[in-house]
């Protein structure tokens, strides 16, 4: 049996323990509280940032995924609300987003957003 | 770690130097075998598409496979049970650590990670950057290297033994295959590919594994086989692709490769991976053995 290690040898065995209980036991709770529901997707808008030109407006737009499962390829559409027809749209692709997190994206838009406001919602998604 | 399981008891506590060099060794190893994994993106996807349940069963078995590769590895016969858990235990901590510097420094891991998508992709990289400290400073020494008659005819002892070299050809095509299995290739391969190339690929692996093991004297592979019958020789021939086969299989299906493909899919990629597997565990082996 190995029990005359130098304290390096030690440090690194006992942090190793301590690592890998915080994992298994993090792993072990998640397992236990995750289900396999479809992902739930919610789009917020942030506030439109005018770019130094002032000749575009940016929109920072967050997805979070509040399901348990990830959802890839989410396809959000942005629009600008009321105004006239047709309608200005921007739309963005997000690989994934993983369960319980949340992915930023920016859109620009030639006409200043405001007042009228932006709206935004998810197209689709596949699952993994 | 594994390298110094050598029993020479009762052991001398040794220099921090010394240790903090086999450290090294094995960080070394760990990166130089992963490296290709920790920089793919389909791997950071896997972390985090699979259920908890599933990186938990991954991180286990991958502990499995290090107490595999501990025990037989270099065929330690005399190494006691208690430093193969301790090894294997160390190994794993020190594979979590370096997927979580690595995965910060190339930017996956930030402010905006939340902790489940982080936790998925630091163990499945974690799992592969393990294995390679444990070759890693197996093999990275050097001392093995040495030409010793004592040391051969142990080795070839060893040969006999077969739940030893499955385990070990076992750990060798799950490292290889794990670097290929999570991209978008594999499926690729195995939608386009004919099934006579399939066919031709399937030959190809088994050749390749029989000609490294027993034509080659790679790494001065006799040392490793038995090969008294010819009977011998084809056993290890299709043994080495069937352990390629369900590695390969095991990876895949880990790696979510078969959700929604119908059987022939499954088969073709499954093949078209067993190519590298073969390689893990038939070169793989040799070299992780010498």
């Amino acid at each position: 049996m190995r029990t005359n290690w130098n304290w390096l040898e030690g440090v690194v065995f006992v942090s190793s323990c301590v690592l890998v209980a915080l994992v298994l036991g993090y792993l072990a709770v998640d397992a236990w509280n995750t289900g396999s529901g479809p992902p739930d997707l919610s789009v917020q808008v942030g506030t439109p940032v005018a770019a130094a030109n002032a000749k575009e407006w940016r929109v920072p737009v967050t997805v979070t995924n509040h399901g348990d499962t990830a959802a890839e390829e989410v396809h959000v559409r942005v629009s600008l609300r009321g105004g006239h027809e047709p309608k200005k749209e921007a739309e963005f692709v997000l690989a994934y987003v993983p369960r319980h997190s949340q992915r930023e994206a920016w859109v620009a838009f030639r006409e200043d957003p405001s007042p009228a406001g932006v709206e935004a919602h998810t197209v689709g998604f596949a699952a993994p | 770690m594994a390298d110094a399981t050598q029993s020479d008891a009762p052991r001398r506590q040794r220099p921090v130097p010394e240790s903090l060099r086999e450290y090294g060794r094995g960080i070394a190893g760990g990166l130089l075998f992963s490296l290709p994994l920790l920089y793919t993106m389909e791997v950071w996807w896997a972390g985090f598409t699979s259920h908890p349940g599933s990186v938990l069963g991954y991180l286990v078995a991958t502990y499995v496979l290090l107490l595999g590769y501990n025990r037989y590895g270099g065929f330690r016969r005399d190494v006691c049970w208690f430093d193969v858990f301790t090894d294997s235990l160390e190994e794993l901590g020190l594979g979590l650590l370096v997927s979580v510097v690595v995965l910060v420094l190339i930017g996956r891991i930030g402010e905006g990670t939340s902790l489940q998508e982080a936790v998925g992709m630091v163990v499945v990289e974690a799992g592969t950057v393990a294995i390679g400290v444990s070759v890693g400073t197996a093999q990275l020494g050097g001392q093995h290297r040495e030409e010793n008659e004592e040391e051969d005819k142990k080795r070839l002892e060893s040969a006999d033994h077969v739940p030893g070299q499955l385990v070990i050809a076992f750990c060798g095509a799950v490292l290889f295959a794990a670097n290929v299995a999570p991209t978008e290739e594999i499926v690729m391969i195995a939608v386009e590919t004919q099934p006579w190339c399939l066919l031709g690929l399937a030959v190809l692996s088994l050749l390749l594994g029989g000609l490294i093991l027993f034509q080659s004297d790679f790494t001065r592979a006799h040392r490793f086989t038995r090969r008294r019958l010819r009977r011998d020789v084809l056993a290890g021939t299709v043994v080495t692709y069937a352990i390629a086969l369900l590695s390969s299989a095991l990876v895949l299906w880990f790696f979510g490769r078969f959700n929604g493909n119908g059987l022939s899919v499954r088969m073709a990629q499954v093949v078209v991976l067993a190519l590298a597997s073969t390689l893990g565990a038939s070169a793989g082996r040799l070299l992780i053995q010498s």
